[in-house]
Formats: C-alpha cells, structure tokens, sequence
C-alpha cells in the first residue's frame, strides 16, 4: 500500500492543472483514506450509540450536554448528508487508488528492479552469505536454480562484474488488493441497486381468508390460508407457519407456506414471515343490502382511547360515510385495568362508527358491545361479528442487488485471504567474485517485518541444505528498536 | 441427557480452574523473578555486614512450560465441555450469552497456543491467559438458568448460519484479544528494559499477524450476518446497532492495517490503535447489554 | 499462517524469543499430571457444593405432558355445572381432549373451526372434552355456550385437577387419546376445520379396523 507519487514538479502549470492534481493526490493518499474510515468509523460508532442509552448516561453525567445528546438521539446518522459524503469520498479515493496504483503495483510484479546494492544487503536485518568455490556466474545460475525450486521466480542481471539476484513468490498477490477494494464499491453498488429497482414492503398484513394487494407494480395479492404458531411441549415456540396462495388477476399462480428463517420464493420475489396477531371478521351492510365490508379486520395495530392496552383495529369506509373502530377484550386484563371503559368478555366486541365526510349518515359517533356470531344496528348500517381469526404479517422484498452482494462477498474474503496468507515474498542478492571462487549475499526485503525474515531465514537454510553450503545468516541485531 | 449437560459444566469448571492455575504461571514466567543474593561481607574492623542484593531475573523455563501443559489441558476441558453440550442440544452451542463465552474461551485459548507454537515465545500468556480468566469468571457469574440447554427460538432455527455467524465472530474475537495481548506487551518491550521479553518487532509481527486472521473472520461474520438477515428477514443490512458495532470493529481494524502502511505508524501507534480497536471488539462484544435491537436474545 | 513452521522446531533459540525445548522429566510428568488430576477433583468438589446437580433439567418448563404411546393419565374434575367427570369414565369411546381458555385469542380464533370439526366426528362416535383453564367457569360456560359449543366443557381455574398430569403451556393444546385410553397424538398449535378432522379421524379409522375392535 505504498503511496505512488504521480506529481512531477514542473516549472509552471495552470491553476485547474494544480487544483486536479491536489485533489487526484488527496484521493490517492493512504493517509487521507485513513482519516476518512476513521471519520466513517466515528459516524458509526455515533450511530450505534445512538440505539443505546449511553448517550442519556452522558447526559446525566453532565447536565450541560443535554441538548446535543438530544439532537444526538433525533439524528439519523445513516441517513444524513454526511454519512453520504464520507461515503461518496471513500468510494471514489478507492476506485482513484486503484486506477492509481494499478501501473506501480503491475510493473512491480511483471518488471521488477533487479539490481540492489551492497548498502541494502549490509544493512539489512537478516542476510545470509554463501561461499562457493564455482566462478560466480555459474553460482549464481545454480543459486538460481535452487531458490526456483522453493517455488519462486528469479531474475538475474549483470552490472559491474557483479550478479544482481532477484526472487520473488506470490507476487500475483499484490493485486488481491483490488478484487478487496472493489468489492467495497460493489457492495454499495448493490445496496443502490437495491433501492432503486427493487421494492421492499415491511408489513404486508394478511388476515386468514382474506386477500390483499402487494402492489408495486407486481399484480400480485396474497391469500392466507392458514397461519399457525406451533409450540414445542415445554412452552417454547417452535414454528411460525404461513401457508399462502398468491393470485394474478384474481388466478391463483403458486401455493406455498414461509416460517421464520425459510422464506417463500416466487419469481424475483421474496416473501418473509415476520409477525402474527389476531383479526376479526365481519360484514357490514346498510339497510338496502349493500355490502360495504366483507372481510377481516387485523387488531392490535391501532390504540383505542377506550381501552388503550387492548387490541383494536380501525376502517374508513367513505361509500357508507363513517370510520369504524373496533376495540377486542384486555389480553390481560390485570394490567391497568383502570384505563378499560368497555370491559369487555371473551367473544365480545366493541364496534363504534364516526361520522366520516360531509355526506355521513350520522351525525354523531355511536357505538355498541357484540358477542361473536351477532349483528348490530347502528345508523342505517348492519354489522356482523363473524368470527375471529389471525393475521400473518409478512416483509416482501425484490432485490436484484443480491448477486452483486454475493459476488463483492466472494470477492472480498478472497481478496483479503490471498492478500494475508500469500504474501508477495522477496529476495535480493548479489554475487561476486572472490579469491576462492565467488560469494552470494543475499538478503529479504523485509524491513520491520518479522515474518518476511522468517520465512528467509528458512529459505537460506533449505538452500544450504540443498548447494551444501553453510548459509551464514547475520541477524542484525542493531535494527531493532531500543528494549 | 441431562447427566451430559451436567457433565458439560464440569469441564467447563475444570476447565476454568486449568486456565487459571496456567494464567498463574505465565504471569510468574513472564514477571520473572527476584532474586535476592545475601553477602556477608568482612569489614577491616573484624564485623561483618549482610548485604541483600535483589534483582528482577528471567521466570524459569519450567513455570512457563506448565503453563503451556495447563493452557492446553484446559482447552482439550473446554472443548470436551462444548463437545458434549452439542451432543446434548442437537447443534454447536453458540444461542445465549453462557454458550458463546465458552466458546471465546476455548478459541482465545487454542489460538492463543498455536501462535504460541509458532513464534515460540511464552510471555503473550501472561496477558491472554487472565483474559481468558475473566471470560470465565464472567461466564460463572450468569444466571443459572442460563446454562440449561433451551431449544432454539424461531429466529434463530438455522444451525449451519448460526454456527458459521456467530463461530466465526467468537474466533475474531479471539484472535483480536491474542493481537491486543501482543500490543500491550509491545508497549511494555518498547518503553521498559526487559531481556527476556521477545523483540519489538516479533511482537509488532505477532500482532499483525493475528489481525490477518481475525479481519477476514470479521469480514466474514458481517457477510454471514448479512447472508442470515437477508434469509430471515429479507434485507441483508438493517442498521442494527450489532450490526454496526461490528462494523465499526471492522473499521477500526481497517483503519490499523491502512496505517502499517504508512512509515512510522508500524509499532508504537499500531500498537494503541490494537488497543482502541480491542475496546471495539468489548463493546461489541457486551453490545446486547446496551442496546436491544435484532440481537437482543440469548438471555441478556 | 502456515507459511512458517512453529518455531521450536525450525530454529534454535534465540534470545529474547526463547523455545528452549527440554524433554520433560519424569518428575515434571508425575507433577503434571497430579495437578490436573487436582484440578478435575476442585471442579467436582465445587459442583456438588454449588448445587450443579439441578443443572442439566433442560427446556424452559421441566414438567411435560405425556408422551404419545403413553396411557393418558386420568383425571377428575368438573363441568361448568359442577358436576364431577373423569377421564376415565370414556375408556372405549375415542376422545379428544382439548385444553383451552376463552381469554386466549388463538384458541377463540380456532373456536368455530373446531367446533364444526366436532360436529362433524360427533356422529361418528368421538367424544369431546374442552379444559378450560385459568378463568372462571362462568366465562368458560358463557363463551362456550354463545358459540354454541357441543362439546362437553369443563373447567379447571387453578389447574389443581389436571396440572399434575397435564402441564399447559400452551393454549390451545389438542390431545388425541384412542380407545384403550392411549395418546394417539398431541398438537400444540391451533387448527382449522380441515386438519382438525384429520387428526381426530385418526381415533376412528383405528377404531373400526379389525385389530383395534379385538382390544
């Protein structure tokens, strides 16, 4: 990740020129990308706390803050200007860094320098040394010879008498980086992918034996079959199962059933099952037999101001001219059993209609107590209490940025494991000439890096081992930091 | 049944006891020891004077390889007390907060070891085994009921997804406590004289070495976290606070291997950005305590 | 991580990384070993004294119902008039045991469907008995009774009667008992008219095979 410098200095150059290059130079530079994934992280970490109370024991702690921890509970951090910015920025220093360093790291691997010097070898941390009585082009040709057979490639260059050596292994390594880094992009990508031509419903709410509109231009509608909530027999809840028939035009084009964890898949089309509860039947009529509600009505999602903790559910119907709402009993009712007006029993319901619209029948709300099976006048209408049952609510989603996700998620552990566990290894050397036949001294390029000279370490003794030499290995004990 | 959930926590107790007698020993092998010399020296006028002369010596090969036999006889407990606890449950048990700290313990330890193994120093223990011990003696503290084997809630009813997530983010974990533990002994080489303590830069390595594997895992975890949500849920990133806890331990990690790039940032500054991000990897860790959200199960 | 071998055995040791790799002694062997045989022997000593013994119950309740295959244990208690029944008491006829309470909406929402299944098995010989639990029995005969219940409901408020042998929790919970008193199956969901049938004609398809006539 080293940083490749582009600017040449030259004597004059346009304002524009200088602006583009400072910000192509921003973009390209690790340290920038640094600052950036720490703000990113900062956002984040701002976020997270935000689902917390931590904030509130900031604010506890120290009065005076109160006001910003307020604003820091009102603000959608994922969703803010600066979340995208940084984002945004991140996403176009990543894809200018690769465009970057593309040519640097390509010519590394495909046309590295060979030469070194004797500064480098001496100076190294660990070098190694071999003396052998062969002529030195012929030792460097069998040095060669035996490093490749570790596995790695060798060039070899002559300069001064001198033959420059070097090896390197897993150099293809060096371009993990980019599937990684592009995979960051993609998964973005695919998250935009995502919202833009896909469609995502939270709560489609479907009682049993009722029908309901997906919409989203699919032209689908749901029918419930069944839903069932299976227990295990020590009281543990097992299964959340619903068993669904989806219509087109009114014709049924699949049969399937999701639970929790196995969603139901239709097309494109993905179908969730993510909460349950209870709904009522019921039929309203007016006094000519018109039919204005044939259907049930999901409880629970609306909060009556007759009994505030009891389900209730709640209908306008603008061709009778009234809203409808409708309370159940207390599911327990020892709970605040002040704030139930109706008291209602078991099997009984509380069905009140307002006046709804200019051309209201009533002109005042009304409302009446029912058991199941039974029917009420109010106004000119007729109300039946069919029958309880249950609603499925389900999460349908179309997300065609799901194989680009999976594609980045490939490429992104791919790309870091080739990065971490190949590692671009390299070794250079100089052979010369000396009295008895020539020397090989050879050394990693391993600044700081206790693993690179390791792995050398090994190598010079398997070479050793193999030309039967004594590798000499020098541990430069000087280049370590003060302990 | 029963009897081996039974039999399960008693590994783990014996377990938690090896972990600790082995935390003792590392931590007198890698203080060292002191050694007090008495001279009696004679003085011109016929008297003696004892002198005591105390110096701080290298702790004895002997301790630290106990330590190393207890470390390994403790992890070889706990694995039996994992192993036994997946015969009794049906799945590999990583559902509450009792589970999932057993398994950070029996990884933190393993991985511990084998980088043990392979960079040959010992000292590292002195710093991951009371790590490990405090996992322990947390897990001990849980309510009861917790280390009952329950049936899984619906939600969580996907024992491949749930062994691969949640498995993976425990042995990040654990390599992020073994990269800590090299961080805060490359602080003590860097600014104290100790011999025997192994070389800056061995440890800056270890360090590094150990986020090389934990980073992907970690990698990993947020991809199967997705891959899991989009199953059950129906979108693979919901903003939970889990979620991005985890992803800022990502960062902060991103943000360390960003800055071993960058000359001068190798050592000292990547040593207490290790420390910071371990911080993350804790808060993420003990997360369910402060914030609900669509991990808020397994008993916290 | 591999790309090395673990240091012991590729170098010698070095100072600061030390690896000195001794063969343990004899000594070092008998002390090892009694050590871990001591740890083994706290852990156990700490276990009995902590109560670990109760460990290892499992599942949320540890009391559960009987299994099917079993004798469904027999009861006593009463209807919502007061009158004593016993399961007992329908040994030879095929019985659906249904435990319910009307304050439960799965088990109002499932009320007409079960009712119908009933009425539909009735003739067939089936007896029904729905337990209503937790709740008084004038709300249990009131519900039951608007609608239109023929089933034979009775009521166990404080589960004093049935809890022992059958521990609910969950509502509804159906229990299908054959003939010879033995539990045929248990379903612990609600049902519609269709599956509800199918599980109860089970108890009548046996009963009318030549095998089951002979018990």
């Amino acid at each position: 990740m080293a940083q490749a410098s582009l600017n040449q200095p030259v004597a004059r150059r346009a304002l524009p020129e200088i602006v583009v290059d400072r910000i192509w130079r921003f973009f390209c530079s690790v340290r920038a990308a640094v600052v950036e994934i720490a703000i990113l992280a900062l956002l984040v970490l701002i976020g997270t706390l935000r689902g917390s109370s931590v904030p509130q024991g900031i604010a506890d702690a120290l009065p005076i803050t109160a006001p910003l921890v307020e604003r820091w509970y009102a603000w959608d951090v994922y969703r803010s200007i600066p979340f995208a910015a940084i984002l945004t920025i991140l996403s176009i220093a990543i894809a200018i860094c690769t465009i970057n360093r593309a040519p640097g790291i390509w010519t590394a691997i495909q046309h590295p320098t060979v030469t070194t010097t004797h500064g480098f070898l001496r100076n190294a941390e660990v070098s190694s040394r071999f003396n052998s009585a062969s002529p030195p082009d012929a030792f460097a040709a069998e040095l060669s010879a035996a490093i490749r057979a570790r596995g790695y490639r060798t060039m070899t260059q002559e300069r001064n008498g001198e033959i420059h050596l070097y090896a390197d292994r897993w150099r293809f390594s060096r371009l993990a980086t980019f599937p990684f880094h592009l995979a960051l992009i993609m998964i973005l990508a695919g998250g935009i992918v995502g919202v833009a031509w896909g469609f995502r419903e939270n709560a489609l709410i479907v009682p049993e034996a009722s029908v309901r509109e997906l919409g989203h231009g699919t032209g689908l509608s749901v029918r419930l079959n069944d839903f069932s909530e299976i227990y295990r027999e020590d009281g543990s809840p097992l299964v959340y199962r619903s068993d669904v028939t989806l219509l087109k035009n009114g014709e049924p084009v699949h049969r399937g059933s999701m639970t929790v964890n196995n969603p139901m898949t239709f097309g494109d089309i993905v179908f969730y099952q993510s909460g349950f509860g209870q709904a009522v039947s019921m039929k309203i009529a007016d006094d000519a037999g018109r039919v204005y509600y044939d259907d049930s009505l999901p409880l629970g999602l609306y909060q009556s101001k007759l009994n505030p903790d009891a389900p209730a559910g709640r209908i306008d119907l603008p061709p009778a001219g009234v809203a409808l709402s409708v309370v159940a009993p207390d599911e327990n009712p020892a709970n605040a059993p002040e704030l139930d007006t109706l008291n209602l029993k078991p099997g009984e319901l509380f069905f009140m209609i307002r006046p709804l619209g200019p051309d209201s029948p009533i002109e005042m709300p009304v409302g009446a107590t029912i058991s199941q099976g039974d029917s009420v006048n109010l106004g000119n209408l007729t109300l039946t209490f069919e029958r309880e049952r249950r609603f499925s609510v389900f999460q349908v989603a179309r997300n065609p940025g799901i194989p680009i996700f999976f594609a980045a998620a490939i490429l992104l552990v791919g790309g870091l494991a080739i990065t971490f566990y190949f590692p671009h290894r390299r070794v250079r050397g100089i052979v010369s000439a000396t009295a008895e036949g020539s020397v090989a001294h050879l050394a990693p390029i391993a600044r700081r890096d206790w693993s690179a000279r390791r792995v050398f370490e090994q190598l010079a003794r398997e070479l050793g081992k193999r030309l039967q030499l004594d590798p000499h290995l020098t541990i430069n004990e000087g280049s370590r930091p003060a302990i | 049944m029963d009897a081996v959930v039974r039999l399960s926590f008693y590994c783990f107790a014996a377990g938690s006891f090896a972990f600790a007698a082995s935390a003792i020993c590392y931590l007198a092998y890698a203080i060292g020891r002191i050694r007090v010399r008495r001279m009696a020296l004679a003085t011109p006028d016929g008297t003696t004077v004892v002198a005591h002369d105390a110096r701080l010596e290298p702790g004895s090969q002997g301790v630290g390889r106990f330590g190393t036999f207890l470390a390994w006889f403790g992890v070889v407990l706990q694995a039996l007390s994992i192993g036994l606890r997946t015969v009794a449950a049906g799945h590999v048990p990583l559902s509450n907060m009792y589970e999932f700290s057993s398994m950070f313990i029996f990884l933190a330890g393993l991985i511990y070891l084998l980088f043990e193994r392979w960079y040959g120093v010992r000292q590292l223990g002195a710093i991951v085994l009371p790590l490990i011990v405090a996992m322990a003696a947390y897990v001990w503290v849980l309510p009861a009921n917790l280390r009952e084997v329950n049936p899984l809630i619906p939600a969580l009813q996907n024992p491949p997804l749930m062994t691969a997530h949640v498995g993976i983010a425990i042995l990040a974990y654990a390599t992020f406590a073994v990269a800590f533990a090299a961080a805060v002994l490359y602080l003590v080489a860097s600014h104290w004289r100790v011999s025997w303590l192994p070389s800056a830069d061995l440890l800056d390595d270890l360090g590094f070495r150990a986020v090389t594997v934990g980073f992907p895992a970690m990698s990993l975890v947020l991809i199967l976290g997705s891959v899991w949500a989009y199953r059950a849920w129906g979108t693979y990133w919901q903003w939970d606070p889990k979620e991005t806890a985890a992803l800022f331990t990502w960062l902060i990690y991103g943000v360390y291997l960003h800055t071993r790039s960058l000359r001068g940032w190798r050592g000292n500054r990547s040593a207490i950005i290790l420390l910071i991000a371990f911080g993350a990897v804790i808060f993420t860790y003990f997360g369910n305590y402060v914030f609900g959200g669509l991990h808020a199960y397994g008993g916290v | 991580m591999a790309e090395f071998e673990p240091a012991s055995r590729a170098e010698p040791p070095r100072s600061g990384s030390e690896a000195a790799h001794q063969r343990p002694r004899a000594t070092s062997i008998v002390i090892g070993l009694v050590v871990a045989v001591a740890i083994i022997a706290a852990a156990v000593a700490v276990g009995a004294n902590s109560g670990w013994s109760s460990i290892g119950h499992g599942g949320i309740n540890q009391r559960l119902l009987p299994k099917v295959g079993d004798v469904a244990p027999d009861f006593e208690t009463t209807d919502v008039y007061g009158n004593s029944v016993r399961l007992s008491q329908f040994r030879g006829q095929p019985v659906w045991l249904m435990f319910w309470g009307s304050w439960c909406p799965p088990c109002r929402a499932e009320f007409p469907d079960i009712q119908a299944a009933y009425a539909q098995l009735e003739p067939k010989g089936l007896r029904m008995l729905g337990v209503s639990l937790r709740e008084s029995p004038l709300d249990a005969a009131t519900y039951a009774a608007r609608n239109g219940a023929t089933f034979l409901v009775l009521t166990d408020p404080d589960e004093s009667d049935t809890g022992a042998a059958y521990p609910i929790y969950n509502f509804p919970t159906h229990i299908f008992i054959d003939r010879d008193g033995v539990i045929r199956s248990i379903v612990l969901e609600d049902m519609d008219t269709e599956q509800a049938v199918a599980e109860a004609s089970r108890l009548l398809d046996d009963a009318s095979s030549p095998g089951a006539d002979a018990g």
